[in-house]
């Protein structure tokens, strides 16, 4: 968290910082196949975030990971050395990536029908080439598109997004300089179908008047979310199907 | 009616044996991004992961030759192929070669045991969607006939997603089989592929 | 590690590749001097000081320059630095892993830094900023889809990411990165032409099955007058006339991908 000196004001006339109310989601955009080596793979717009998805397998696992009662799910998330604003990532993977790989791989290993492929690996690579506020969650969206592309067989389509606390006021879907400034950042992953969580990680204060104030808003959004996520993986075959509706 | 569903709808308010199905509370949810028919019950996934079934016709690559008399055939990256032969018999096939066979047994699901290989000599390997596979074979066969009819080439269809093409047309039918690929969800299919394939037959 | 294995399948797509080139054709029917076909996105990553992305056919890779204040190194005190590097990101290839490069991504990576290096495409003095501080300008290139040909695709990427980048202002030992009104000066365009040859034929850009039949590759980087580098790979050798020959081959591609890299 960047020191509280400089902090700019997040709340002006009511309004965020970027002009939008505390419910609003920054513009999300996905398409669905974009690599064609891939299983499946999604390319990702969440605000100023751009965000790559691949998916490999399932295919045989190495000796040291195969688990003969099912799929490992191994998710990694990486950031471009120039995906921020300031100075030159280095390559090395940090802890942060480390950490965020292993959690975004439990929340797969949930969703995804492991137990059909015993033996196996299943490969998701995100690669976060421009950050604003809530890679994690951009991740996690748009790899769980990737998944649906791939043809894995899954009990739901996962979605993720960020809650938090500016002020006293609870949001959602922050952005870089919220996310550096704000009192509080919830990431959540969501199974829609029963609004479980698959993914929660936090530090800060808030109330537990507060966080029900997020959750709520974040089961809202996800509304939204998951609709971008069906048109993405609806599109190219809607696209064919018009081209013989028009004759 | 057919309709797009997704993995975690719910399609059915009962509880069914659906295949990319699974049940929950006794209700029925997709597994897969697919389409769903309402009056007939059948759900097919647009995308989807081969899992090897006794029967199920194959293509692989010969990718190794055992001490024993068996090959190792590249199949797919999640399951081996394992061809045995009988030892005192003289050695049929080659790293490298292309073989149509059919699974025998499966064994801890990554491990499929083939059995009455066919050598597929030249010819072009190309590999679609699997779950694409029924609709190039079509009802009892049709469309694939209709495409080798058409093109004059000879045409092997693995369950496993390879399809070997030889022929001088070969280019014709490859484009054939990849238009297949990609608009087998658009009703129509059968008369647009027969349409293109008579058109051409023309020129 | 990250490797490319010859699996029983691509030996059987070689076998396939060289006997056509016994023919001198190739699989996608193009002729012997072709590039696929080549589309450059520019601008594409607001984050960085200059962005590209490159699709020489279904290779598909992308190029950020990032610009940060260092001191400079001591022997040569009024000059910034320039490091091109290029990686491989998982998702280009199901044989892709994780892990520390392979000597294969080292050696793509250091072919496409000297090329571009060696052309002094940004004059280090122009890097210099104050007494001890100068720019050193990271380019990184990730490839996101493998098909053959990676290196004159991370080497184009790079070029126009250099030529789309701007500087951000440097104001009272602080650097403003949402500031960037100055283009960075690039005074020379190097390009890169890769070559395979497979039995007695010769191609340029191979792609990822011709690469797997390949005897042996050249790649040569030349500006508007000169040659700047050069890299044989493989076992397989070339004759002097089969070098001189592609030289020329390199000199004549100059002109278009300079056009590509310079719109």
């Amino acid at each position: 968290m960047a020191s509280s000196l400089n902090k700019p004001k997040l709340i002006v006339n009511g309004k965020r910082i970027d002009g939008r109310d505390f419910n609003e989601l920054r513009p999300l955009k996905i398409e669905a196949g974009v690599l064609k080596n891939a299983d499946g793979s999604a390319y990702e717009e969440w605000g100023n975030n751009k965000v790559l998805a691949a998916v490999y397998g399932p295919k045989e696992a190495p000796r040291y990971l195969a688990d003969p009662e099912k799929a490992v799910i191994r998710a990694k998330y990486s950031m471009a050395s120039f995906s921020g604003l300031d100075g030159h990532g280095r390559s090395a993977p940090s802890r942060r990536e480390v950490e965020i790989s292993k959690v975004t791989s439990d929340v797969f290993s949930n969703i995804i029908e492991v137990s059909q492929f015993p033996n196996s690996v299943i490969e998701i690579d995100i690669e976060i080439l421009q950050s604003d506020g809530g890679t994690r969650a951009a991740g996690i969206t748009a790899a769980s598109v990737a998944l649906a592309n791939a043809g894995i067989p899954m009990k739901d389509l996962v979605y993720a997004v960020s809650g938090a606390r500016i002020e006293d006021k609870m949001a959602i879907d922050v952005n870089m300089i919220e996310d550096n400034y704000s009192d509080a950042d919830i990431p959540f992953a969501i199974s829609p179908r029963n609004n479980e969580v698959l993914l929660l990680q936090f530090d800060g204060g808030v109330t537990p008047e507060q966080m029900k104030e997020a959750e709520k808003l974040v089961l809202e959004a996800g509304k939204t979310i998951s609709k971008i996520q069906k048109d993405a993986l609806k599109k190219s075959y809607e696209d064919i199907s018009a081209k013989y509706e028009k004759k | 009616m057919r309709k797009f569903v997704f993995p975690g709808e719910m399609i059915l308010n009962s509880p069914t044996g659906l295949s990319y199905s699974y049940i929950e509370n006794d209700k029925t949810y997709s597994k897969v991004f697919g389409l769903f028919d309402e009056s007939s019950k059948s759900l097919i996934p647009l995308k989807s992961v081969w899992v090897p079934h006794i029967d199920d016709r194959v293509i692989g690559t010969i990718s190794e030759i055992g001490r024993n008399g068996s090959y190792s055939v590249e199949i797919n990256p999640m399951v081996k192929g394992v061809l045995l032969t009988d030892r005192r018999e003289r050695q049929k096939f080659y790293v490298g070669d292309v073989i149509e066979a059919t699974v025998k047994e499966i064994e801890h699901k990554t491990t499929a045991i083939l059995e009455r290989p066919m050598l597929l000599k030249d010819g072009i390997l190309m590999h679609i969607n699997t779950a694409k596979i029924p609709r190039l074979m079509g009802k009892e066969n049709t469309m694939i006939n209709e495409l080798t009819t058409f093109t004059k080439t000879k045409i092997a269809v693995g369950k496993n997603g390879y399809v070997w093409i030889k022929g001088d047309n070969a280019k014709r039918a490859i484009e054939a089989v990849l238009r297949i690929e990609s608009e087998a969800h658009v009703p129509g299919l059968t008369d647009r592929i027969k349409e293109m394939l008579e058109n051409e037959g023309n020129k | 590690m990250r490797c490319i294995y010859l699996d029983a399948m691509s030996r059987m797509k070689s076998n396939y590749i060289k006997k056509l080139s016994e023919e001198g054709k190739r699989e996608d029917s193009r002729n012997a001097f072709d590039f696929r076909d080549i589309k450059i996105i520019k601008g594409l990553i607001d984050h960085a000081e200059g962005s590209a992305q490159v699709d020489i056919g279904d290779t598909r890779v992308i190029a950020g320059v990032k610009m940060v204040v260092e001191s400079p190194h001591e022997d040569t005190p009024n000059e910034g630095n320039l490091v091109v590097s290029v990686t491989i990101l998982p998702m280009a290839a199901t044989e892709y892993e994780s892990g520390p490069p392979s000597p294969e991504e080292i050696e793509l990576s250091r072919v496409t830094d000297r090329g571009i290096r060696s052309a002094v495409s940004i004059d280090p003095a122009s890097l210099f900023i104050e007494e001890g501080k100068v720019w050193s300008v990271y380019v990184d290139v990730y490839v996101l889809n493998y098909s053959g040909n990676m290196l004159d695709a991370a080497s184009i990427a790079a070029m126009a990411a250099l030529v789309n980048a701007r500087v951000p202002e440097y104001k009272d030992g602080s650097v403003n990165y949402e500031k960037r009104d100055k283009k960075l000066n690039i005074k020379n365009i190097v390009t890169s032409t890769t070559f395979a040859k497979i039995g007695s034929s010769l191609f340029l850009d191979p792609n990822e099955n011709e690469e797997s039949a390949m005897d042996a590759r050249l790649t040569v980087q030349v500006d508007d007058k000169e040659i700047r580098a050069m890299q044989k790979g493989l076992p397989g050798s070339f004759t002097m006339d089969e070098i001189n020959k592609l030289i020329d081959v390199s000199f004549d591609k100059h002109k278009e991908l300079k056009e590509l890299i310079m719109k």
